[in-house]
């Protein structure tokens, strides 16, 4: 039996280049509009809302496998370290540069060269905006979070891509008394 | 003496339910166990908080049976109740069960936070049970 | 013999040379990205039939634009004959973009159809398909698109086929290429795909 795999890598490319299907198939692509129109109830949803829902599924069940081996992760401030660490690390490649908080709920991460974006910003005819290529990775940033226990907003700035500027805003009834 | 694991959700819902050596029908005692179980989620908020482990130990006691827990990263409790003879044994069936859940939450077929029906599932925890508890 | 025995082991050396230069990602979260998009699809065509369709025609799409990348990085310059294809992308590619290396072989009379097989697949890892896909869903079916769309890029026409299985309980997993025709150049054309 094949155990024990979890440590196995693949070149970035290959996730880079499935996670532009997947923007494809959720923003771009012609055909699934039409398909659409068989299926109203998934009408509305398509797009925008799948992509980040797609996202954050894969961020929570993410978040899971990752933190098997750390320590209990007890306030808020441990938890949005554990995701400028290791979970960036695992998921774009490296830590986060730089991480302010005003400790009311409010994180600012900054990555100069967020991973995700570099083939997108490079390559000339991938598909769609940029802008576009942000909403599975915040999904997956808020997924991840959520299995935290942290109810948030995550949003990105990527006008300078690919450096970014990330900001975790807790909803105010999570924040820690 | 029987022992009873199950699998809560951050949401307090059941996903799995084992018992070793399997459950006959007519066990009566495992609907006791599963009561007891449920009874010392309460009290597992407070522990998981002082704590730096995913394992927390002994959490609770009745009578003779003695409740431990682990919580995991993202709030789903794994719990077992036995007769404490074994502490040794349900820490290492604990973590692996862990390991077992984190695998199975990797399968796209699986919603996390739903009741686990996979029957390959059940029989590897079938099989942890058989190695740490005989 | 000799010299198809030593042009393997150059492939094989271009494939870890690729793989070992790249910068990588955990195979899990692909795995976990791949399973999670295939789900999706699923619910939208529900059909088995459908969903090996339509995850054929995405993995198209992502070799018509990965060769380009792969041929650049790889450097195993311009594939010139079918045979040579298979081998490459077995022994470069696969290597490359999964980390593992397949092989080819069962080879017809013809030379014209061959398979892929290889026993690990990191796409698959941790999937156990419920009952009502187990026979029908090609799971990896991505895989046979992006064949065929990349090999389509150098001009060679082939059609792919997922034979063989391991989520569906096969030995092992086989991809079943089938050459159809080399493109003559072209006269450049603004076509759509």
């Amino acid at each position: 039996m094949a155990q024990e795999k979890g440590d196995a890598l693949v070149a970035e490319e290959t996730f880079d280049f499935l996670v532009m299907i997947i923007v494809d198939y959720f923003l771009h692509s012609k055909e699934i509009s039409n398909k659409a129109s068989l299926k109203e109830d998934l009408v509305t949803k398509r797009k925008l809302e799948r992509l980040e829902s797609l996202g954050r599924d894969i961020g929570r069940r993410w978040l899971e496998k990752l933190a098997q081996d750390t320590p209990h992760l007890s306030t808020e401030l441990d938890k949005v370290k554990f995701i400028c660490k290791e979970f960036w690390t695992a998921t774009f490649q490296k830590q986060i540069d730089n991480l302010k908080t005003n400790n009311k709920g409010t994180y600012v991460l900054s990555d100069k060269i967020f991973k995700r974006l570099v083939h997108v910003s490079e390559t000339p005819d991938s598909v769609g905006q940029i802008e576009d290529y942000m909403v599975f990775p915040l999904g997956m940033i808020k997924g991840a979070l959520e299995s935290l226990g942290m109810n948030c907003d995550v949003s990105g700035d990527c006008s300078n891509a690919p450096s970014c500027v990330f900001t975790i805003n807790v909803k105010e009834e999570q924040k820690e008394k | 003496m029987a022992i009873t694991f199950v699998i809560v959700s951050s949401k307090d819902q059941l996903l799995f339910e084992a018992t070793f050596p399997p459950a006959s029908q007519t066990d009566e005692t495992a609907h006791l166990r599963e009561f007891i179980l449920f009874a010392s989620l309460d009290l597992l908020e407070p522990i998981v908080w002082s704590s730096r482990d995913f394992y927390l130990k002994a959490i609770d006691r009745f009578n003779d049976q003695i409740i431990y827990g682990l919580v995991t990263a993202s709030s789903c409790r794994l719990l077992l109740v036995s007769d404490g003879k074994n502490e040794e044994a349900v820490k290492n069936f604990l973590q692996d069960a862990y390991e077992l859940y984190a695998k199975l939450t990797m399968n796209p077929f699986y919603d996390p936070g739903t009741p686990i029906l996979s029957t390959s599932f059940q029989e590897r925890v079938q099989k942890l049970g058989k190695k740490y508890f005989g | 013999m000799s010299s198809s025995t030593s042009r393997s082991s150059t492939w094989n050396k271009l494939g870890d040379a690729a793989y070992a230069k790249s910068e990588k990602v955990s195979a899990d979260l692909v795995a976990l990205t791949y399973g999670s998009f295939v789900r999706e699809i699923i619910k939208d065509y529900e059909e088995p039939d459908q969903v090996n369709k339509e995850l054929e025609k995405l993995g198209y799409n992502i070799g018509i634009r990965l060769i380009e990348d792969f041929l650049a990085k790889s450097g195993v310059g311009n594939c010139s004959s079918f045979e040579e294809s298979a081998e490459i992308i077995s022994r470069v590619a696969f290597k490359m973009f999964l980390g593992i290396r397949a092989t080819v072989s069962n080879w017809n009379n013809e030379y014209n159809s061959c398979s892929i097989i290889f026993e690990e697949n990191p796409l698959a890892e941790y999937v156990e398909l419920p009952p009502e896909y187990s026979n029908a869903l090609l799971y990896s079916n991505m895989l046979c698109g992006v064949i065929r769309g990349a090999l389509e890029m150098v001009q060679i026409i082939v059609e792919c086929e997922f034979v063989k299985d391991q989520l569906r309980g096969d030995d092992t997993n086989e991809i079943r290429i089938r050459f159809k025709e080399i493109l003559q150049e072209q006269v450049p054309w603004n076509d759509e795909e």
